[in-house]
């Protein structure tokens, strides 16, 4: 997976620094006025934009493997890289990533207090979520990892509403926890790289060729799968979501859930499954129903919240259940639409949030009860609200449907109860959105409270204009986009195939393993 | 006995004639503590530590091989002098109005502990290692005492020397234990001796009571009663000259020890290090969870840092926990020196600084001195060990070191105490960013001009080194690994 290395030059580490060299024009410049500050954030940030869409113009759909290598060594004593390298699961989050980004960053016009440091948040964020997407080395992608917290902790924490220090702590230890006996598994391969290959190794594709013992694997992989498992959230570990969501900004809800919620599932594709198959293997009936309960249990709960912003979070647990499901399913349409259904979810909450953080401007409230009849008062709003409604359930044509097409599809050729299951938080997705919809858009006009309700503004068009263009341009186009997932998830799904488990696994035969030895991958041959 | 290499002396021997001039200096030309009289003081541990550039490769013995200056001796070194001079630097001013600050005497004191301090970490004999050490306490007994107006600066005072004295007992004894079953107290006989033959009993005791002398110095738990009293009544300064100097020095004595006398046998004592090093990171992190007190807090942080740096003793041998330790002791000490150093802040603004060391009083520090607030957030998430500080690679060179050894569980418990240590540093930065400010409460509020020179000098140089020892760690790591080699 990661042997073939295409192009090298800096250009990954230029688009990851971006943002920090903006960080430091913010200190230098020193810009009092509000306007000056948003002005160069919002530069480096559209620069840090512009180039990710020079890499995936220049991004070979066709070729295996790492695109736009580079490695350094940065710690030889203890055999650390400095190595990047982006393929077909990532890119697309890389463009998420500093698309949201930048959305955020021309939105944060309305945030009144200490814009600076909140835009210096934004931009650090920025950088770790581009280098944990782009690490190709274990320890540095455990940096990055462990950077996203700080900023999002403090976007909380600063700028959140009442009880965000309770949020923030809560978002830092519930997530630290995971990471931290990640890094026990983390220093734990390489030594088992320096028992079988000869040298410490935190490179992963030195890792993909490690050959563990059954137990072994498995406990290595629980330590991961703990991790990610938090981050994404899988169902009884996802309490920390509605506490940060609900108090976070509109801006840090945005990219939590945009882009660091994704993280677990990529994680699972760029640690799990080529480094420990059989694992994968293993627990993925685990995954599959846990996904399933967080598909049905996140969208009750959103149906009976009374707050918008929660109910936006726990629709993200419903439909990142979506994910895992399709994950679990470990086929061609369950890989292509879990990374797929990652994107979608990226555009359409984000947007949510968005248009939940233009009420809340407004009205300082996000209780649904305190709205109503605003289609009257606010068309453009109105207009906005819909379209990004019916892609988070899914309609035809919008982005939401390929995805979850493609998810239930996998589900259900993996085992129909689930998907049986799964479809019914499709239904129960469009009841709780459109009845949110109807609440607040529809119904008595409370002339006394929202009398002066203002619509959307020139910036907030602006904002709005480019996720609806990708919403309609995803549903109706989306070859592009799976054209670059394919091969990655392609080879992503050969590492299980080459597993004898996989096939006992699919016909239904075991659900937990005895102790087996398995073939290890074999670099010259990644594709079949 | 013949050979005396004055070379090998030479940074002894500048710190004792710094100590002499500035007291020189001070009866000639009055005790006030300016800018310059400090930094002279400190100038003399660059010296020193400029004099010690000669071991970085080659190794000295010195006064009959009492002595020995090798790499080991002379990265400890560095960071027994780093700490040092920003001690000193950071002294300046910080209690106007108690005599002590008037006078140089603190200064002479400082030098001479720090004096004692190389002893102990260069010292290739039993008693010369004691001598050190009761150099390092006499002169820190005074130290703590310094704010004398202070009932609480007494108490602390007279705690850590019972308790000092104490210690030195158990360390004496064990020390006499050790000479009776080996005949002899130079660490390279003793190891020639423990290796001719099987372990005795006697000799395991006096192991046993020195690991116990040990660890009171370094405050393990349970030898860490006095541990927070004392640094919360000891003058800021004093507290952070103890929680860095002191530990540093102790560990490193410690660690030459061990690894150089008792190698042979380190097996041992593996139950017992084991042991000893889980409960002290784990209660070291649950007890600074309550405190209210950011004094308190550090001295409970400082507790548990000693249980993570006890790992590396743990697997000395071929896992390179030698090394860890080594490096984990200088960064510590950089994350170790902000935190102090901001904590004088906390405490500086108020008529009675040990009414005002709360936590609380740092409310709103972020927004009212953004630098210094900065600083103590890079202090506080370096000491969680969130990358890419230099707290995380010292933590993980330890636990690569101990899983490199095979204690799987040791490391897990590890990462685990130091999950519950991140939620009592992150209240630091809680109380400085998330926190507003109350109005009429006595918060400190310090404009960016009220910070002395010197004091910005610290900060700024530890919160650098925090930084760049993160990111590139490499060179560092290569010392480390050259002292610990130098030990055998």
């Amino acid at each position: 997976m990661f042997s073939n290395i295409i192009h090298s030059g800096f250009d990954l580490s230029l688009m990851m620094f971006l943002p920090l060299v903006g960080i430091v024009c913010l200190f230098v410049l020193r810009p009092n006025q509000r306007q000056w500050a948003w002005f160069i954030a919002t530069l480096f940030a559209g620069a840090t934009f512009a180039k990710s869409l020079v890499l995936l113009l220049a991004f070979d759909p066709t070729a295996k493997g790492m695109q736009f290598a580079e490695k350094i060594s940065w710690i030889p004593a203890f055999g650390i890289n400095y190595s990047l390298g982006i393929d077909g699961i990532s890119i697309w989050l890389v463009v998420l990533t500093t698309f949201l980004t930048l959305v955020v960053v021309f939105a944060s016009q309305t945030v009144t207090e200490k814009l600076r440091a909140y835009l210096t948040c934004l931009l650090l964020l920025e950088t770790g979520m581009l280098g944990a997407l782009l690490a190709m080395d274990g320890i540095l992608f455990y940096i990055f990892w462990e950077l996203m917290l700080v900023p999002m902790y403090f976007l909380i924490g600063i700028w959140g509403g009442k009880r965000r220090v309770y949020a923030a702590l809560k978002f830092v230890l519930f997530t630290a926890s995971g990471s931290l006996l990640m890094l026990v598994a983390i220093v734990y391969l390489a030594n088992m790289c320096a028992q079988q290959l000869g040298q410490v190794s935190f490179a992963i594709n030195d890792w993909v060729s490690l050959e563990f013992s059954h137990r072994e694997e498995l406990l290595l992989f629980s330590a991961f799968l703990f991790a990610f498992a938090i981050k994404v959230p899988i169902f009884p570990l996802h309490t920390w979501l509605p506490d940060a969501h609900v108090e976070a900004p509109t801006g840090g809800s945005v990219i939590l859930a945009g882009v660091l919620l994704k993280f677990g599932i990529y994680g699972l594709m760029r640690f799990g499954v080529p480094i420990f198959p059989e694992a994968v293997i293993v627990f993925s009936p685990v995954l599959a129903w846990l996904g399933v309960v967080g598909i049905i249990f996140g969208a009750l709960m959103a149906w009976v919240q009374t707050d918008m912003k929660k109910l936006v979070a726990y629709s993200s647990v419903s439909h990142l259940g979506f994910c895992v499901l399709g994950f679990a399913a470990m086929n061609k349409q369950g890989f292509e639409g879990a990374i797929l259904q990652m994107i979608n979810h990226g555009i359409s909450t984000a947007a949510l949030f968005l248009v939940v953080g233009v009420l809340y401007e407004r009205k300082h409230t996000r209780l649904i009860a305190d709205y109503g009849g605003l289609a009257a008062k606010m068309p453009a709003f109105a207009t906005v609200f819909l379209i990004f409604t019916l892609s988070s359930i899914g309609l035809p044509l919008t982005n939401g449907f390929i995805g979850e097409f493609l998810l239930l599809y996998a589900g259900f050729s993996y085992n129909s109860v689930l998907g049986t299951f799964a479809v019914s938080g499709v239904i129960l997705g469009a009841m709780y959105m459109l009845s949110l919809y109807r609440r607040v858009v529809f119904g008595p006009f409370d002339l006394k409270r929202n009398g002066d309700i203002a619509d959307l503004s020139t910036n907030e068009r602006l904002v709005f204009a480019p996720l609806i263009v990708l919403v309609f341009l995803l549903g109706l186009y989306p070859k592009p986009f799976l054209e670059r997932i394919a091969v990655s998830s392609a080879q992503a799904l050969y590492y299980l195939e080459q597993q004898p488990a996989l096939e006992l696994y699919r016909s239904g035969e075991i659900a937990f393993l005895s102790d087996s030895s398995y073939p290890a991958a074999n670099e010259d041959t990644l594709l079949p | 006995m013949s050979d005396i290499d004055f070379s090998a002396i030479l940074p002894f021997v500048v710190l004792l004639c710094g100590s002499l001039t500035v007291l020189l200096v001070g009866t000639f030309f009055g005790k006030e503590r300016t800018f310059s009289r400090v930094c002279l003081s400190s100038a003399y541990c660059v010296l020193a530590w400029l004099t010690s550039l000669e071991y970085v490769y080659g190794n000295h013995t010195a006064l009959g091989g009492f002595l020995r200056v090798d790499s080991f001796s002379f990265v400890l070194f560095g960071v027994i002098l780093l700490g040092s001079a920003m001690t000193l630097l950071l002294s300046q001013g910080t209690f106007r109005d108690q005599r002590l600050d008037a006078s140089v005497d603190f200064d002479v004191l400082m030098l001479l502990a720090t004096a004692g301090a190389m002893v102990m970490v260069a010292s290739q004999h039993l008693i010369i290692t004691f001598l050190g050490i009761e150099l390092l306490s006499v002169a820190v007994y005074a130290l703590c005492a310094g704010a004398r107006n202070e009932k609480a600066s007494a108490e602390s005072a007279m705690k850590y020397f019972i308790l000092g004295a104490f210690s030195s007992a158990f360390l004496l004894y064990g020390i006499l234990l050790i000479y009776a079953s080996t005949a002899s107290m130079q660490l390279q006989d003793i190891a020639l001796a423990v290796s001719s033959s099987s372990p005795k009993d006697i000799l395991l005791i006096g192991i046993g009571l020195v690991i116990f002398g040990f660890g009171f110095k370094v405050s393990l738990i349970p030898f860490h009663f006095w541990t927070p009293d004392v640094y919360q009544g000891a003058p800021t300064t004093v507290s952070g000259y103890m929680a860095v100097v002191v530990k540093v020095a102790a560990f490193g004595a410690f660690l030459r020890l061990m690894s150089t006398a008792f190698g042979n046998i380190s097996g041992a004592w593996t139950d017992l290090f084991w042991t000893l090093s889980v409960i002290t990171m784990v209660l070291g992190n649950l007890m600074a969870l309550r405190q209210e007190s950011l004094k308190r807090m550090l001295a409970y942080s400082s507790i548990a840092h000693a249980g993570y740096v006890l790992m590396g003793f743990l697997v000395m041998d071929a896992s390179g926990g030698g090394e860890a330790a080594v490096f984990y002791l200088l960064a510590y000490s950089l994350m170790t020196l902000i935190a102090f150093g901001v904590a004088l802040h906390a405490t500086a603004g108020s008529e009675n600084q040990y009414d005002n060391d709360k936590i609380e009083a740092l409310r709103d520090l972020g927004w009212s001195n953004p630098l210094l607030a900065l600083v103590m957030t890079v202090s506080m998430l370096s000491l969680a060990g969130i990358p890419p500080l230099v707290g995380f690679v010292g933590k993980f060179y330890l636990i690569s070191a101990v899983i490199k050894g095979g204690y799987i569980g040791l490391a897990i418990i590890a990462v685990l105490s130091s999950l519950i240590s991140l939620y009592y540093y992150l209240r630091v930065v809680v109380v400085m960013y998330f926190l507003p400010g109350t109005e009429g409460k006595s918060v400190v509020r310090l404009d960016g001009n009220e910070l002395l020179l010197s004091h910005r000098v610290v900060l700024a140089i530890a919160a650098l080194g925090t930084i760049y020892f993160g990111l590139f760690s490499s060179s560092y790591i290569e010392y480390a690994r050259m002292a610990v080699k130098s030990l055998t």
